[in-house]
């Protein structure tokens, strides 16, 4: 019952957000194809702000302080962008700071919403992990 | 058709968690800045070696529980035993189970509470 009444109110909402970035561009490969960052174009410039950079070949790599953390493949696929990423946990706990010779792979699914010329909202999942973040693109 | 609703089910999440999470304004992890898919993953790695613990944890205690298991191991012909070998120690005395016992509660595995009533049941098969 609940689980219902949650993808009813669920759908509900995604329409609301459709028709929210109705007017916005289409999203599309060459539309991502480019480096990304968070919160404000300004942050282009700054290394502590994670880049997110999607490839036309359909690679991507996330970085931070100049450092790739994570690289992968990204697809377009029914408006979602599925992302397969291989990192180290190393790159993302002090905890796991000794196991740079680790890697796993991840797959993460992002929706964009909103989206703008220059800029889209995304609300990411993976696993039982959800964000939310504004991306900007950088020149 | 499972897939479909799987699929149906992680868009409604997504569109639902676009309406209530707010923004992340403050830093994903330690340190200035922030990142978005980084930030997941952290979670996600950080999350997951938790869960992996946990069920580590409780995969020890059900050993140390139910030794009936390891008399089963015991049983079994040579070459399973050999493999569940490492996995499954020899039959423990109440002694060993005891001390067992008292390491999970020294490492903050077993609460008091748990702890007193395995104690009482090791004893009581005496």
């Amino acid at each position: 019952m609940f689980r219902k009444a949650f993808v009813v109110v669920g759908i509900q909402m995604l329409i609301a957000a459709v028709a929210f970035g109705a007017e916005a561009i289409d999203l599309t490969p060459k539309y991502l194809d480019g480096t990304w960052t968070l919160r404000q174009v300004e942050n282009c410039g700054l290394k502590e702000f994670e880049h997110i950079a999607f490839h036309r070949d359909g690679t991507i790599e996330t970085s931070r302080h100049g450092l790739v953390d994570a690289l992968g493949f990204w697809r377009l696929e029914d408006g979602l962008v599925r992302i397969h990423l291989l990192a180290s946990p190393a790159h993302y706990s002090d905890a796991f700071k000794d196991l740079t010779d680790r890697f796993d792979s991840f797959l993460i699914t992002v929706m964009p919403l909103a989206v703008d010329k220059d800029a889209f909202e995304a609300v990411g999942a993976i696993g039982e992990q959800m964000q939310r973040e504004k991306l900007f693109r950088c020149e | 058709m499972t897939s479909k609703r799987t699929a149906i089910t992680v868009l409604s999440a997504m569109a639902l968690a676009a309406a209530v999470i707010p923004f992340d304004n403050g830093p994903a992890r330690a340190g200035n800045g922030a990142a978005f898919i980084g930030g997941m993953l952290a979670g996600h790695v950080v999350g997951g070696f938790a869960r992996r613990d946990k069920a580590r944890t409780q995969a020890d205690m059900y050993r140390t529980y139910h030794p009936a298991t390891t008399t089963t191991t015991q049983a079994a012909p040579a070459t399973q035993t050999q493999a569940a070998a490492p996995a499954q120690p020899a039959h423990k005395s109440v002694e060993q189970r005891l001390q067992e016992l008292d390491d999970l509660a020294k490492k903050g595995y077993v609460t008091p509470e748990e702890y007193k009533a395995r104690r009482k049941a090791i004893i009581d098969g005496i």
